[in-house]
């Protein structure tokens, strides 16, 4: 806690307040853009820290981590078009509550939910680092397959089909077997092809199944509808929850702050991951879960608190293990030896002041959001009375230039166009594309979790029922999925409907 | 034909071909474990298995029973997504910011609802923040098109 209170002053210095607060405005710009978001910015920026005292580097790359993981909010808020896909969950409730006018209480939700979840997950990471690292090395490839395969089976629930969201699940599993093994480095399906082999880009796939699908389905569905009308808008503001609102989400705030601590502790899992669950957790724990998807303030709490807490949760193993709990905290890791540092119990001891000054910019940027937030949405939420016809092509060409800046091939811009046409297809059919794009993101780690998990029972999969947390993750999953596939379509769920 | 039906054959058979002709190396008794065609192997199986289900309980529902008859897309309709889907060609063989101008110029226009000037000045206005913003600010890589890569030839 003392190297939290250091961190708070030196944050507060001048020249480290402006940089922090640049990097929250240019994460929460680049959050925003569909096909731009946090690890964009932040691939962007690497180059750059060549340039700048280490202090200033990490304190932008804090600002925009924290804020691209809200920034993607408010798009999914206002357009049903998640920023990034941290904000799936939260465009589900998010978009119905504006379709009903409530946009500004959806909004003023997800900064203070996103606020709240980072804010306690950075003091929980400040007083427990060392406990929740040790905890992370327990975690083992049998827990890793057995808490993705629950996660999965969740997600296969939704919809009034199962089936079909299986199906779903499955389709994303095998796109994330495109191009080499990462266990053998065998090639599969790739028919020859160069840009296969490499596989599918995950931004690629994210903005076209859902920013591209959309603009899709919104000419499907007819002459051009605004979200919200420019009468209607009348300047759409955020206006924070009170506090009979906030009692009635205290519980969800809590559930799903401490699951996207534990979530973001985890490699490779993350703030996508955190929030899904946490969308999932709530459905079935909520007061007002039954009512997910029609608008519920807790169904945009629980994502938003999530994915903002998995950011301190991934930064336990890597300042203390030198382990990234995320893609963006991996781009951080590169950093860190871009200076000729090693995260570990070196960096507690050999900069301290540096330690400090993450955790205080960590802290700081979660309260920044809701400065940041106010302003990004008196500012951008008018886009949502712009007509469609004026959108859909900002949106596309946006989206082309994300899907190209990842790997600066134009062939991902191709895919992206094809995944969106896919995604359109897959949603007129009544199949689930947020199953597809968790299952496809997912999809690499539960496979080597998988191998590896049967190279340890050799090959008799019923030894995972000796191993006591994931032998009840993987029993409650299949129980969960048989009851799934034999019950009649008697709930509509919003994962499938909405999105 | 019942969309349901269309959809689960049309996964059915993808997914047979794949397994069939997707070139996954095969699985054989006392492979090592290693095997890197187990696991999409496994889940072809499964898809095969779960489109059947979906085939069958889609033959035995009444037409419209589990999911609305589709619109059938109007002829504007087509169009439209035809030409939201113009801009990759147009990218591939033009580059970025010449298609991306074209486009932003026309596709209002497509979509409805918009006068010419109003839209040449969005194109104009919305891809010179682009290029301030991703060429000079951010320095980023853009798509320079077949046109591109043809014409920075032709001048080295």
């Amino acid at each position: 806690m003392n190297e939290l209170l250091q961190g708070v002053l030196l944050c507060l210095h001048p020249g480290h307040a402006a940089t922090l607060f640049v990097g929250i405005l240019v994460g929460t710009v680049f959050g925003i853009t569909p096909g731009l978001q946090n690890i964009t910015a932040l691939s962007i920026l690497l180059p750059f820290t060549y340039f700048l005292p280490p202090n200033h580097a990490f304190l932008l790359m804090i600002g925009i981590y924290v804020a691209g993981i809200f920034g993607g909010s408010i798009t999914a808020i206002l357009y049903r078009i998640p920023g990034a896909p941290e904000n799936m969950a939260t465009a589900i409730d998010g978009y119905a509550m504006t379709q009903r006018g409530q946009a500004a209480k959806a909004l003023g939700t997800a900064i203070f939910a996103s606020a709240f979840g980072g804010v306690l997950s950075i003091l929980v990471f400040s007083v427990a680092a060392g406990q929740l690292s040790n905890a992370a090395l327990w975690f083992g490839p049998v827990e890793y397959f057995s808490m993705i395969f629950f996660a999965l089976a969740m997600v296969a629930l939704i919809g009034n089909s199962p089936v079909k969201s299986l199906v779903s699940v499955v389709l994303g599993l095998l796109a994330s077997t495109v191009g080499l093994s990462s266990i053998t480095g065998t090639a599969r399906f790739t028919f020859g092809s160069d840009y296969l082999t490499g596989g599918f880009d995950t931004l690629a796939v994210m903005v076209g199944v859902f920013a591209i699908a959309e603009v899709l389905t919104r000419i499907h569905a007819g002459p051009a509808v605004n979200a919200v009308t420019a009468a209607e808008h009348r300047g759409v503001r955020s206006s924070f929850p009170t506090l009979a609102e906030l009692r009635s989400i205290w519980g969800t705030l809590l559930r799903s702050t401490g699951l996207g601590i534990f979530v973001g502790i985890l490699p490779a899992l993350g703030a996508t991951a955190a929030a899904l669950l946490a969308y999932q957790m709530e459905r079935r724990l909520s007061p007002t879960g039954k009512n997910f998807g029609s608008g519920e303030m807790a169904g945009v709490a629980a994502p938003e608190a999530a994915n903002n807490a998995s950011v301190g949760g991934a930064m336990v193993p890597l300042l203390t293990l030198g382990i990234p709990g995320s893609s963006s905290a991996a781009v951080m890791l590169t950093a860190f030896q871009v200076y000729g540092m090693q995260p570990g119990t070196s960096l507690f001891k050999e900069q301290p002041e540096l330690v400090s000054l993450i955790y205080g910019g960590l802290l700081l940027a979660n309260l920044g959001l809701i400065v940041a937030g106010l302003i990004a949405v008196r500012l951008f939420s008018r886009l949502a009375t712009i007509p469609f016809s004026y959108l859909a092509p900002a949106i596309v060409v946006l989206c082309a230039v994300g899907a190209y800046a990842a790997r600066s091939n134009p062939v991902d811009v191709l895919a992206m166009f094809g995944f969106g046409v896919f995604g359109f297809l897959m949603e007129r059919a009544g199949f689930s594309v947020s199953a597809f794009v968790l299952a496809f993101i997912l999809g690499d780690v539960m496979e080597s979790s998988f191998i590896r998990t049967m190279v340890l029972f050799d090959w008799s999969p019923l030894q995972i029922f000796t191993y006591p947390f994931a032998g009840t993750l993987v029993a409650a999953s299949l129980l969960t999925l048989l009851w799934g596939l034999f019950r009649s379509a008697s709930v509509d769920d919003p994962l499938a409907r909405a999105i | 034909m019942k969309p349901d039906l269309v959809a689960a054959v049309l996964v059915l058979a993808g997914a047979a071909a794949l397994l069939f002709f997707g070139g996954l190396p095969s699985l054989q008794r006392g492979d090592t474990e290693f095997n890197a065609g187990f696991w999409p192997t496994t889940m072809l199986c499964i898809l095969i298995l779960l489109a059947a289900g979906l085939c069958v309980h889609a033959i035995r529902q009444p037409r419209g029973a589990t999911q609305p008859e589709p619109r059938r897309p109007t002829a504007g309709m087509l169009r439209n997504m035809a030409a939201v889907v113009a801009f990759v060609p147009a990218l591939l063989v033009f580059g970025f910011y010449p298609s991306a101008l074209a486009y932003c110029a026309i596709l209002p226009r497509v979509l409805g609802g918009v006068r010419w000037r109003a839209s040449l000045t969005f194109a104009l206005v919305f891809l010179g923040v682009l290029y301030l913003v991703f060429s000079i600010a951010l320095r980023m890589d853009v798509p320079r098109g077949w046109l591109g890569g043809w014409l920075q030839g032709q001048g080295s």
